[in-house]
């Protein structure tokens, strides 16, 4: 009797959390399924779980239609998440390094500082007015150099850095090694974990942005693949960038499939790239939460 | 600890230089920052291009006017005869969006040698030190310019402040109205007689007899919808906003065309026409709720899920060359007269301001005098015959010929405006060159499609428009009212949206609290402003 | 500085010239020195720069006399704050956002990560945790961007669901009543995987002889997920809800402005959406002083929070969020 109960718990239980996954996911793939469908049945409301009239069309012109800026946009954005990262995680990790050293006696200072400025923002105003004396309006590197130090990814880096044994470091000291090789050669070659990690939150985050490059990057050339989004599928509101139904190789393809091509488009990255670096995810999210 | 904060205060200190040093380059204001933001758009003009014969500067507009521009034949043949080329430097296609650019350009020193902005920012800003002094380079190097305020003491004196400075050129507007639009063939086929619709009930009798018609197969179908705002028939319900020497009802600021008086006794009467159109589906209800974007409301148009538009006036012929003949081969489209009331007489339509306050262009103050130069000899030459006959009509035996004396255009009109986005064509729609000009009324007219041209011929006199006026504004009343209007006209609409969709109910009581609420929040004050600044308009 | 001479003389070490002893460290540490450099920039100017940019709140700040040369106006700015009648709408939606937050959002990943350690199959199980927190990693622009998709009223999937059913469709962007339900199912769309993932570290950590005790006491599975397993992570559901109480007024700006629209101001307005319009997004003159104000007001409330926050963290268990 009991045995049997047991058993109805865990199917019901399965099947409801594997529901619960799927409706997670869920509208990733309707996105999916919208772009690659008929636009004539999407237009009588036929397209739920699978798609109907499969054709890649959206995709072909969403790229290659050049006034909306969707291919632009994405290119911009891979350039910024490249750069952005690798100069990221260079500058945090030396930074976290310099202040994991005992005889850098301003370390306690400056970490201070660090958190009184995680805790108490500034706003957008203030920085809007600092930023643009520095001459980040309309420049790419906004998107790479104000934000390269994460406070909560320099904690996070330094609090690693300093569990790793002094024995290590001495032993290169009585090498004679100077301090960019005991970086370089000691430290670097265990860290690797740790940079993966956080080299993935930055990426995602520099991915992601809306708010900054929407307030300093004003130029079409240079703008990222989430303004790119907001103007075509959220605004839409002038003539030159909204979707029209548009009859391409014989396909209708009406607002709504161009519009879900091109939301389809700017996740795919994202998409693509988790299953291999979700493992940082979940080590930086527990990192984070109980350490930091 | 003590320790710890001495040193924290060092650090400090040192920021604080640091951040000096930052803000000094910023604070030198434009011209530094010009230096490098403006940079990218700037490298390779004056000297380079100059060596070559032409001369160059920048020029910031929204995107949707570099667009247009772009597309106008008669332009490149301006730019080759002056020898002069504008790099334009494109921003937001939405006006707001545009403008509140202009500021954020302003703050961070990315403004190019020229801008258009409103009238109110040429001023403020103007007077802060942001702009250039036109009136010197006027009088010196623009004679056509020198010539036009001369004529028209009104234009003079709207664009001078009370120190004889410029700072904003404004472009002249054709008298025009709206036009309310209909699919002929829609309205044929349903059995409506547009020449039956003479009052606002048998306005409202026609589209339920639509969507009888055409809404029973198409759940998408409403026979009324549009863009912007929905609000837009105050004048069929005389609640338009107006102003005079005795009184001035409603927000006036930046709103002849669409602007009403809340105030008005048939208001709410209008508000119960309104939310009846609404609860009987005649009106698309995302378009009422602001949620329908131009797009939305040209792929209803043209695809049949509405019959009825009230738009811009070259708008009617837009659809005509943009598809709708495709879609549909019965596709036509009429323009509707005037609404009457019981009596006959002829409801007067809104018009715009004869100068647009919205686009005045400017100078930036760090351009050196040789830009300055250029750009207001390049204004300039619009502003003179030859720049007039090229922009008005073109090039003679290219795009018109003169017959007996008279201009007439050679080129077709639909052929040459059904030309897809982005291809060269002759244009001379008045909108399509946005920065400042005079009108050619007579060419204005000329260069539009039958349709839109018959019904301007028919409505476009004194007994179906209504006058506006422009105010010159001091540069307190214009900070005062470009705050409170901010925020009245969202409040104002958002609250008569909520009426309409039932949000609010449409009861005495709640109108009331809305016009006290509206009255607290400095709807009485805005129209005190105006006043004032009417009678010192125009009564001197 | 002061601090070396502490450390000097405790090393019994001749004192010597503040300035000389400067210049040892120096020379001695430069490498590291080297290495602070973009440190110190990031600290100076984009960290700290923008809070010394603040100050304009004081000020009636013009662009073209900059930071250092505007009028001083003192509380000016504030004292307009409190006669401003919209403040309170603001302050209204802020936190009535932050609270749904806590009483809807919170406990969700908690209730998920019990039931999900009850799975047996490790693949049902990691695959499940995997998929739920994908969109944790998704931007807001396309986590708005579907949800308009799904709710469009011509085309999309819900609205197409009501039709179905015979209803009318909802204009679900445009009426303020939606906004809050549908800022708050993107919020645990988006974290629900994501919090989930700490309480299941959590849980793995229990000692397993907890439940073989249990076991010998006839306790039945209900009884081991409720009584066992949720007090033992007790602790890190109280330091993540005091994290949430101490951000109660940190609202996702990305998603308001993506998900906002005039009409739906009155329930979707909050203090930072209104800080970004007033100084960005402005139809009449931006008031770059008053938006300062406003947000420094804002940060002064959620600063006060978060203090008493770590307070009862610390209290509570032995994490300090700093």
């Amino acid at each position: 009797m009991k045995r049997k109960k047991i058993k109805l718990f865990d199917v019901i239980n399965n099947t409801v959390l594997i529901l619960i996954a799927a409706i997670c996911v869920y509208p990733f793939l309707y996105i999916f399924f919208v772009a690659c469908s008929d636009g004539a049945f999407l237009a009588r409301g036929q397209v739920t779980f699978f798609p109907k009239g499969f054709n890649l069309e959206a995709f072909k012109y969403v790229l290659n239609n050049n006034d909306l800026n969707v291919f632009g946009g994405l290119l911009n954005s891979f350039i910024y998440t490249a750069a952005g990262t690798f100069v990221a995680i260079a500058a945090t990790y030396i930074t976290a390094y310099a202040l994991s050293r005992p005889q850098l006696k301003q370390r306690y200072v400056l970490m201070g500082l660090f958190t009184i400025t995680w805790v108490f923002e500034a706003g957008i105003i203030p920085q809007y007015i600092i930023y643009s004396a520095c001459g980040f309006v309309n420049n790419p590197l906004v998107m790479i150099i104000p934000s390269m130090i994460n406070t909560q990814f320099l904690i996070i880096c330094k609090t690693y850095l300093e569990g790793i044994p002094l024995e290590l470091e001495e032993a290169a000291v009585v090498d004679g090694a100077n301090q960019f090789q005991i970086l370089a050669k000691v430290f670097m070659p265990i860290s690797k974990p740790i940079l993966a990690t956080i080299g993935t939150f930055y990426a995602v985050q520099i991915w992601n942005q809306y708010l900054v490059p929407q307030m300093y990057l004003k130029d079409e050339q240079f703008q990222t693949i989430q303004q790119v989004l907001k103007q075509v599928v959220i605004t839409s509101g002038d003539s030159s960038t909204t979707f029209r139904n548009v009859v391409q190789n014989g396909i209708l393809l009406n607002q709504q499939n161009l519009k879900a091509a091109a939301i389809f488009v700017a996740m795919v990255p994202i998409i693509c790239v988790y299953p291999f670096v979700q493992k940082y995810f979940k080590k930086g999210i527990l990192i984070g939460s109980v350490k930091g | 600890m003590k320790k710890r904060w001495l040193s924290m205060a060092a650090v400090l200190t040192a920021a604080g230089i640091l951040l000096a040093g930052c803000g000094t380059s910023g604070g030198t204001s434009t011209t530094a920052a010009q230096g490098q933001g403006g940079e990218a758009q700037e490298s390779g003009t004056g000297e380079t291009q100059a060596a070559e014969g032409t001369k160059t500067y920048t020029m910031f507009m929204r995107g949707t006017f570099i667009d247009w521009i772009g597309e106008l034949k008669w332009y490149d043949e301006a730019e080759k005869r002056t020898g002069v080329h504008v790099e334009y430097v494109k921003g937001p296609n939405d006006q707001e969006d545009a403008y509140a650019e202009v500021d954020q350009r302003l703050i961070s020193g990315t403004l190019p040698d020229a801008a258009m902005c409103r009238q109110a920012q040429a001023n403020v800003y103007g007077s802060q030190g942001a702009f250039r002094d036109l009136a010197p380079l006027i009088e010196e190097y623009a004679p056509n310019i020198q010539a036009y305020l001369d004529e028209n003491p009104d234009y003079a004196a709207l664009v001078t402040n009370d120190d004889g400075t410029i700072y904003g050129l404004l472009n002249e507007t054709p008298k025009l109205a709206d036009f309310v639009f209909y699919r002929a063939d829609h309205f044929r086929k349903a059995g409506v007689d547009p020449s039956q619709i003479k009052t606002v009930d048998d306005f409202t009798q026609a589209m339920k007899t639509l969507k009888e018609y055409y809404g029973k197969d198409n759940p998408n179908y409403y026979p009324l919808c549009g863009r912007d705002t929905f609000f837009r028939y105050a004048a069929w319900f005389d609640c338009a906003n107006n102003i005079s020497a005795e009184e001035s009802n409603g927000i006036y600021y930046n709103a002849a065309k669409d602007g009403m008086d809340i105030y008005a006794d048939n208001f709410y009467h209008m508000m119960e026409v309104l939310k009846g159109w609404y609860d009987d589906g005649l009106v698309n209800p995302e378009w009422v709720a602001g949620s329908y974007s131009e797009g939305d409301w040209e792929a209803a148009m043209l695809n049949g899920d509405c019959s009825i538009g009230y738009d811009f006036m070259t708008r009617p012929q837009w659809f005509l060359d943009n598809g709708g003949p495709d879609i549909d081969p019965d596709y036509e489209i009429a323009v509707l007269d005037n609404i009457e009331d019981e009596n006959g007489n002829i409801k007067k339509y809104q018009v715009d301001f004869p100068y647009n306050e919205q686009r005045a262009t400017v100078i930036n103050a760090a351009t050196d005098d040789e830009t300055a130069q250029t750009i207001i000899q390049f204004i300039d030459y619009f502003w003179g015959e030859e720049g007039q006959t090229l922009c008005s009509w073109g090039v003679e035996g290219e795009s018109y010929q003169v017959v007996d004396g008279k201009k007439e255009f050679i080129v077709d009109y639909s052929t040459e405006e059904s030309k897809p986005a982005g291809e060269k064509k002759w244009s001379f729609l008045n909108d399509r060159y946005t920065v400042c000009k005079p009108v050619d009324d007579e060419a204005f007219y000329a260069w539009n499609g039958d349709v839109v041209k018959d019904a301007a011929a028919r409505l476009f006199d004194e007994d179906h428009l209504m006058d506006a006026y422009n105010i010159k504004y001091t540069e307190d009343q214009l900070e005062e009212l470009s705050t409170l209007t901010a925020t009245l006209n969202e409040q104002v609409k958002s609250n008569l949206t909520g009426f309409v969709t039932g949000r609010t109910e449409l009861n005495e009581a709640n109108w009331q609290a809305f016009l006290d609420d509206m009255d607290s929040k400095g709807y009485s004050r805005v129209e005190e402003i105006q006043l004032e600044a009417f009678r010192s308009t125009y009564d001197e | 500085m002061p601090r070396m001479l502490k450390k000097a003389s405790a090393e019994a070490v001749p004192r010597k010239p503040l300035k000389q002893r400067i210049i040892k460290d120096i020379r001695k540490n430069y490498l590291l020195y080297l290495l602070l450099i973009p440190g110190i920039i990031t600290l100076v100017l984009f960290k700290l720069g923008p809070l010394g940019g603040m100050v304009i709140a004081f000020e009636d700040f013009s662009a073209f006399q900059g930071v250092f040369g505007s009028k001083w106006v003192g509380l000016e700015n504030f004292k307009r704050i409190l006669q401003d009648p919209y403040m309170i709408t603001l302050v209204k939606n802020t936190v009535i956002l932050a609270v749904l937050s806590i009483v809807v959002v919170f406990p969700i990943p908690v209730l998920f990560s019990l039931f999900l350690n009850e799975v047996r199959q490790a693949r049902i199980k990691n695959s499940v945790q995997t998929l739920s927190f994908l969109p944790y990693f998704i931007s807001s622009a396309v986590m708005v961007s579907i949800l308009y998709t799904l709710v469009s009223p011509s085309y999309g999937l819900i609205n197409n669901i009501i039709k179905f059913f015979g209803g009318t469709p909802i204009y679900f962007m445009a009426e303020p009543e939606w906004f809050r339900p549908l800022y708050i199912i993107l919020q645990i769309w988006q974290t629900f995987g994501y919090s989930s993932i700490i309480y299941l570290a959590g849980i793995t950590s229990i000692d397993q002889t907890l439940y073989e005790a249990a076991e010998v006491d006839g306790a039945n599975r209900w009884q081991k997920m409720f009584k066992i397993t949720l007090p033992q992570i007790s602790s890190s559901i109280v330091v993540m809800l005091i994290i949430s109480i101490g951000n109660i007024f940190s609202v996702d700006l990305d998603r308001i402005l993506l998900m906002y629209n005039p009409s739906v101001y009155e329930t979707a307005d909050v203090i930072q959406s209104y800080v970004y319009r007033i100084g960005f997004e402005s139809t009449g003159f931006p008031d770059y002083s008053y938006g300062t104000a406003v947000n420094i007001l804002k940060s002064i409330i959620a600063f006060v929070l978060v203090i008493i926050a770590n307070k009862l963290a610390a209290k509570y268990s032995e994490t300090r969020l700093f």
